[in-house]
């Protein structure tokens, strides 16, 4: 061949290429992108490009298709089949991602989506980066049968592999039914869009069978239930370009992988503020509620809290923020709702933020005003006490560096449980209107003094001294502070920069777990 | 609908119906629910005993347009979330309340909490008194 030749055919060649690239890039076609943004859905490759920092996504299987002839499958071979993946940069840090095109038979999950989602999982696990999932997608392809089942399996079973070494997040944009529910939930995170994402074990029509309830998508499925009352979801957002946008977010607060500290950014807040306003912030009547977020905007760097699970157990709150630039883990009771009780949702939604922050090496700051447990049947059979146990455990377990505030309230069971120092808390400080007791004043004194109150002639004064001298004994500190129960006292305002000594203190810890294959959580 | 309308809720297939029912006396009963009149016509009276409670009924025409004493709108009920004693209400029955108004202020877990109207909406019904102790899920306020 000529050399002129040669360069021809190279020419031909590449054409050829791009001319399938196109195809690919299609995916199930002009209509059906425009139905799907008809629906206000983006398409698999729209979302790639607009998750991540603009020309850095570089996709990998583009041109895999699957080798099924069943159902008149054969006829349906699309270059890269139900789902878009590859690796791109967010805020110049790598993550890897999959995502479900649901114009390819309705993104649905084929042996071909799983060999890809699986070989891009692989890298990422290898790699130490994050995995991404943009789920949209119907199911399993009911045509592929069991290929279909495997094929999503071996997502779960690598989503297991990978918990605790890389994070993950699940971002739901369409529908999820079904099996395919459990991988988003067993990743660290899952992100929601009202109207239209939808996750659900069985859809309306079988519950309408089987149980006769009525019930539609968005009631059974959608964003806002999954993030008020089941706490599937950590975050309910109206659009799919804020979903996208939060897990950006989301992502700069966390490490790449387990082996890496969260990222620091460059201080921007003095690290000596002292906000004259917290030493005001509790409310000098005990009974009064206040909110418990200003507390910890007002310590924390400006504008960087953020917070996890907002509306999933209102009376914990939970998220990332950071201190002279250090990333950490926030927790705390809020007092604002339901007087700040722990009960089954916050102990699960304390637990596995705790977990979260322990495997990837966010330093936890812990707020406590706890009145106590939340009694009642409902929560005794509902399981408070294996629930309630989680918290304990996490703590326990968490070998990162550990501080906890005691601002008010720490009563009971749920003193010892919201990192106090007996489950190795590093640093216990408290707040001059810290209240450490077994129980509250009132029935402290209706148990200690039961006898002498039947006796006396006036019970009610007699019982407001007893209260009293109960409340003087341990509605203050200064007790917990004498034994080193509690390690300082400290004026609210003098938290943040107590809080930062603390860290540098405690920035290289090595905490010590015991060998073993894994400990046995209660679940 | 005159002064002798009772008000009940009623719950099918897990959905909640503010029915408003008129004198009881009448053939037929006129009932309004979520807005539409219905007539009724029963197969038989109410037993004296009260111990027969089912009827059968013959709902017959929708008489006349949406009335106006049931507000557009879904319906909500604001239940007790902990056990504890009602120290004050905050709304009156018939009140008109924002998102987020404070509706009353239970005292429970060492606590005064306020409990916030979950949604807009007229109070329809005040399900407690000051100074009772409620359980949890007790039904505090309905409104429309």
């Amino acid at each position: 061949m000529t050399s002129k030749g040669k360069k021809q055919a190279n020419k031909d060649l590449i054409s050829e290429l791009k001319k399938t690239r196109k195809k690919a890039e299609l995916g199930g076609g002009q209509d059906r992108i425009q139905s799907q943004h008809k629906k206000g859905k983006l398409t698999a490759r729209e979302r790639v490009e607009a998750f991540f920092d603009q020309g850095s996504f570089r996709e990998i299987d583009a041109l895999m298709t699957h080798r099924q002839s069943d159902f008149g499958l054969d006829e349906k071979k699309i270059p890269g089949d139900s789902v878009v993946v590859g690796f791109g940069k967010v805020n110049g840090r790598m993550v890897a991602v999959f995502s479900q095109d649901f114009t390819v038979m309705g993104g649905s999950f084929s042996e071909v989506q799983g060999q890809k989602v699986a070989k891009i999982f692989d890298l990422a696990l290898d790699s130490g980066v994050p995995v991404v999932g943009l789920m949209d997608s119907v199911g399993a392809r009911i045509q592929e049968g069991v290929y279909s089942l495997a094929a999503y399996s071996e997502l779960f079973w690598r989503n297991t592999q990978a918990s605790g070494v890389i994070p993950q997040i699940s971002v739901m944009l369409g529908p999820c039914a079904g099996g395919s529910v459990y991988s988003p939930g067993l990743t660290d995170f899952v992100i929601m869009t009202r109207a239209t994402s939808h996750m659900f074990i069985t859809g309306p029509k079988v519950i309408k069978s089987v149980t006769h309830e009525d019930v539609d998508l968005e009631s059974l499925g959608g964003a806002t239930v999954h993030s008020t009352k089941s706490g599937v979801a950590h975050f309910a957002v109206d659009s799919e370009v804020e979903a996208l946008e939060i897990t950006r977010k989301l992502l700069s607060y966390l490490p790449s992988n387990n082996a890496e500290p969260p990222p620091a950014l460059k201080p921007e807040d003095d690290p000596n503020r002292q906000d004259q306003t917290l030493d005001s912030l509790v409310p000098a009547d005990p009974e009064e509620a206040y909110d418990m977020r200003q507390v910890v905007e007002k310590i924390f760097d400006r504008g960087s809290f953020f917070p996890v699970h907002l509306d999933f157990a209102p009376n914990a709150l939970v998220g990332f923020a950071r201190l002279h630039g250090q990333a950490v883990g926030v927790v705390a009771n809020q007092p604002n709702a339901l007087a700040g009780v722990l009960d089954i949702n916050s102990s699960d939604k304390i637990a596995r933020f705790i977990r979260f922050c322990d495997a990837y090496n966010f330093p936890l700051v812990t707020f406590v005003d706890t009145p106590g447990f939340l009694p009642g049947v409902q929560q005794e059979h509902g399981g408070i006490i294996r629930h309630g146990a989680k918290i304990v455990y996490a703590y326990s377990e968490a070998t990162v560096p550990k501080i906890a505030i005691i601002v008010r309230k720490a009563y009971g069971g749920a003193y010892i449980v919201m990192s106090s120092k007996y489950i190795r808390t590093d640093l216990v400080f408290a707040w001059p209107t810290a209240e450490i007791a077994v129980m509250g004043a009132d029935g402290a004194v209706d148990i200690l003094y039961s006898k002498q109150l039947k006796e006396v002639e006036d019970m009610e004064e007699a019982r407001e001294g007893f209260v009293r001298d109960y409340q003087d004994k341990f509605s203050k500190p200064y007790r917990a502070a004498a034994s080193g129960h509690v390690d300082e006292i400290i004026i609210p305002s003098e938290t943040r920069p107590r809080l930062i000594a603390s860290l540098e203190l405690l920035k290289n810890k090595q905490g010590q777990t015991r060998s073993k294959k894994h400990g046995n959580m209660p679940l | 609908m005159g002064d002798s309308a009772q008000k009940i809720w009623v719950t099918v297939d897990g959905k909640k119906y503010l029915v408003e029912v008129g004198d009881l006396h009448q053939r037929p009963i006129t009932v309004i629910v979520e807005g539409s009149s219905f007539e009724i016509d029963l197969d038989y009276d109410f037993d004296d005993t009260g111990e027969e409670r089912s009827i059968s009924s013959d709902i017959s025409i929708q008489t006349d347009a949406p009335s106006h004493s049931v507000p557009a709108g879904t319906t909500c009920e604001v239940t007790a979330p902990m056990p504890g004693d009602i120290v004050q209400i905050l709304v009156k029955a018939g009140q008109k309340v924002n998102q987020g108004d404070p509706l009353c202020i239970l005292d429970a877990m060492k606590m005064k909490n306020t409990i916030h109207a979950p949604q807009a909406g007229i109070v329809s019904e005040i399900g407690v008194q000051e100074g009772q102790s409620v359980e949890f899920g007790v039904v505090l306020f309905k409104f429309s």
